[in-house]
């Protein structure tokens, strides 16, 4: 199954039908996916497999589509008029298709959730943040939410710097703090995927560390497809990534391959930061 | 000045000539501002100097309210007049009399029953009786004081004299002052104005004069400047404003939250959007035929508070919508995709998280469409607000006879004198106000200051001050709710 052509010349982007498909048990899956805006088509005939429990991640320079693709998987572009999908994302055990019209989008979204670049907490306290997540699903039961919350801010690596003022606003927060925050709040309903867009992009070195830490362990739990500038960061802490251009997938590999033995020169030359 | 390649020098002496320039304009745009600002606040100093001048002695000043002594109108046998060696004496059977004449007439009532159509303190009943004139003016249950006949003053035309007659536990003076001759007297005492045709051998009181002395707020509307005041038209200004309110700003904000969180963007919400715009911009006195129109011939709501509550809430919608929109726009998306993102529909996204952020800016919409239709004058003249008027709306409440009982009685005291008064009830009745005639303060304003007579300017230029008071008490409630909005939402 692993079909990977080495020391190919060409620039065309690699036919997907020969890129790695064997990543383990199947989280996700992109199927001849095509995306978009209006009459402008984003993403271009996307295949890719999400592992589960794993951290897939997804590069590329700006307009590249990554961020399209990712929104995809919540259906964050159903909130605008005219956004068109085309193929199927398959998400496992069931095989339901996300981009399914016949799918409620609200269903998908409280399974997958999503942590944006720019930490966006509510103007509430840190524990009605957390919280949301289940007050809009009617839940009512405080000691559930208790736990909960405790749990989630727990798993976001703040719950010893907030655990003393909690009913403070969730804007007090440093900006690391606040992603951390909106980690917790996305985690706090317990998603089967953790769909985290460019997270440390407004974040310092510090910050971005200690979230990138975060993922390591979060990974243990739950599938993680994350969004990245930063190579650095996608060779750190992903296991599988996926090289986008112009709206199409370039290579999908190991990350490990991808980054020290890329198969298409396009990807070697975007690591390797001449281009992009 | 330099211009061209001049200008990218490294001449120092040359830089900072052109950089002097540069300064200067900056200066005298700076200095310009300063002096339109003094030049505005200094005109607005004046306006409101002039205008408290004016208006703030009526505002304060008390005056007797005067009887409308209107002759024969209501009459009620409430009593008989008697002479007592050298004094009158009244008999209250009820309350009223009516009576007077020359003495020579007067001589003749001795031992007859008079009757008097009084305008009564509010709260009391009509038919008061004996006992209540006795608590009114304690120790007076009818002693007249006051010499009969030296404060005659007779009208040729209607050859109509009027005479006052002060019940009250001391001797007053009276005063022959045209219109009136009551006696000045406070706390509460009454006095009774006679009035009577010399020739036609009846005697009646005409009117009961309270001489509570009373302000510009709790009077209504006079032809005497000085007993004029403003208590129907603050209270239909409130009444008029309470019903806006709760029309536009649900309505509007709501219609605002559609259009921004849920209508589809297409050519029909790009009309709808442009439109809003312009109906804001529309001649309110248009609003008013409108509304005439609409609400007061077709609907046929009659020219009450409700048709002036509706017009002014049709005027004043726009400026809610583009408000509560303009606050809504102003949320960042990434807000809308935190909710949505965790599972919210868009109506948990719009109630727990749209709203509550946009709240202070709603709010000041509000403020700015309420301080708008508070000033209104021109639609409500046109949908028949009335500029005289002596009475409230009902109150959602009251103890009242009811109308079949009065009429009943009325009936059995025709045949038999002796007939069981009726009894008065509680009835609620909370929306009975809402089709009352009304008034409102600018239109007593705009009514007293086409008068000619300087008092009533005066009167005029005093509601004023009291309609600046309410729209700024009105801001002031308001930004001292979006204070606490605010200091509860951190952004």
């Amino acid at each position: 199954m692993v079909t990977t052509p080495t020391g190919s010349a060409t620039l065309a982007p690699v036919d997907s039908s020969v890129m790695l498909r064997d990543v383990g048990p199947l989280k996700a899956e992109v199927k001849n996916f095509s995306f978009y805006y209006d009459k402008f088509r984003a993403l271009k005939n996307i295949n890719m497999p999400i592992a589960e429990k794993k951290v897939t991640a997804l590069i590329g320079p700006s307009g590249c589509g990554k961020s399209t693709l990712l929104r995809s998987f919540n259906r964050m572009h159903d909130l605008y008029a005219n956004n068109r999908y085309e193929g199927e994302i398959m998400l496992y055990p069931e095989g339901i298709n996300l981009v399914g019209r016949e799918l409620e989008p609200i269903e998908i979204r409280m399974r997958c959730s999503m942590v944006f670049q720019k930490p966006n907490p509510f103007p509430k306290s840190i524990y009605e943040n957390v919280a949301y997540g289940m007050r809009v699903r009617g839940i009512s039961d405080k000691s559930l939410i208790e736990h909960r919350v405790e749990h989630a801010l727990k798993g976001a690596a703040l719950w010893d710097e907030v655990k003393d003022r909690l009913h403070s606003s969730g804007n007090s927060l440093s900006g690391g703090q606040q992603q951390r925050l909106c980690i917790a709040r996305a985690l706090a309903t317990q998603p089967e995927v953790l769909l985290m867009d460019e997270p440390t992009a407004a974040l310092d070195p510090m910050s971005t560390s200690r979230i990138e830490d975060l993922v390591t362990e979060l990974e243990k739990t739950v599938t993680i497809v994350i969004v990245t500038h930063n190579m650095h960061q996608a060779a750190r802490i992903s296991d599988h990534t996926a090289f986008m251009y112009l709206g199409e997938l370039i290579e999908f590999d190991e990350t490990e391959k991808i980054f020290t033995n890329p198969s298409n020169p396009m990807t070697e030359s975007y690591v390797t930061g001449r281009f992009g | 000045m330099p211009s061209g390649k001049e200008l990218l020098t490294s001449d120092t002496t040359l830089l900072r000539r052109q950089l002097a320039s540069r300064k200067r304009s900056d200066m005298l745009f700076g200095i310009t501002g300063l002096s339109f600002i003094a030049l505005s606040l200094l005109v607005l100093f004046a306006l409101g100097i002039n205008l408290l001048v004016e208006g703030w002695g009526p505002l304060w000043q008390t005056h007797e309210i005067k009887s409308d002594a209107s002759g024969f109108g209501r009459r009620e046998t409430v009593g008989s007049l008697r002479k007592v060696g050298e004094r009158w004496e009244l008999h209250l059977d009820t309350l009223q009399l009516k009576s007077s004449t020359p003495e020579a007439e007067l001589e003749k009532l001795i031992g007859k029953k008079v009757v008097v159509d009084a305008r009564l303190p509010r709260g009391t009943d009509r038919e008061l009786d004996a006992e209540t004139i006795a608590v009114a003016a304690p120790g007076t249950t009818g002693a007249i004081i006051g010499t009969i006949g030296t404060s005659m003053v007779k009208d040729e035309q209607t050859r109509e004299a009027k005479r006052t007659l002060v019940i009250a536990p001391e001797p007053m003076s009276i005063e022959a002052d045209g219109e009136v001759l009551a006696g000045a007297t406070d706390g509460g005492r009454y006095a009774v104005e006679v009035t009577g045709k010399p020739d036609s051998g009846k005697v009646g009181i005409s009117s009961i004069v309270s001489l509570v002395t009373k302000n510009f707020f709790t009077s209504y509307p006079s032809r005497f400047p000085q007993a004029a005041g403003i208590l129907s038209a603050w209270v239909g200004t409130l009444l008029v404003m309470f019903v806006t309110m709760v029309l536009a700003v649900p309505l509007g904000v709501a219609a605002g939250v559609y259009l921004e969180e849920y209508a589809p963007k297409n050519r029909l919400t790009a009309i709808i959007e442009v439109n809003i715009a312009n109906l804001a911009g529309v001649p309110s006195i248009i609003w008013g035929l409108m509304a005439l129109g609409l609400f007061v011939y077709i609907l046929d709501l009659g020219r009450s508070v409700l048709t002036a509550g509706m017009t002014l809430g049709l005027l004043v919608l726009p400026i809610v919508i583009i408000a509560t929109r303009e606050a809504i726009r102003s949320i960042p998306n990434t807000i809308r995709e935190a909710a949505i993102g965790l599972g919210a529909t868009k109506w948990q996204t719009v109630r727990y998280h749209i709203l509550p952020y946009s709240m202070s800016g709603i709010l000041t919409g509000a403020i700015i469409a309420m301080s708008r239709a508070i000033g209104e004058t021109a639609p409500l003249v046109t949908i028949g607000a009335l500029t005289f008027i002596a009475f409230l709306p009902p109150p959602p409440a009251e103890y009242r006879v009811a109308d079949a009982d009065r009429a009943a009685y009325s009936e059995a005291a025709s045949a038999n004198a002796d007939a069981p008064k009726p009894t008065a009830t509680l009835h609620f009745q909370p929306f009975r106000w809402l089709g009352s005639g009304y008034t409102v303060m600018p239109i007593q304003l705009f009514q007293w200051i086409s008068r000619p007579q300087k008092a009533f300017h005066e009167n005029a230029a005093a509601a004023g001050i009291v309609l600046l008071v309410m729209t700024l008490g009105l801001n002031a409630v308001a930004i001292a709710i979006r204070y606490r909005l605010r200091k509860a939402i951190k952004w």
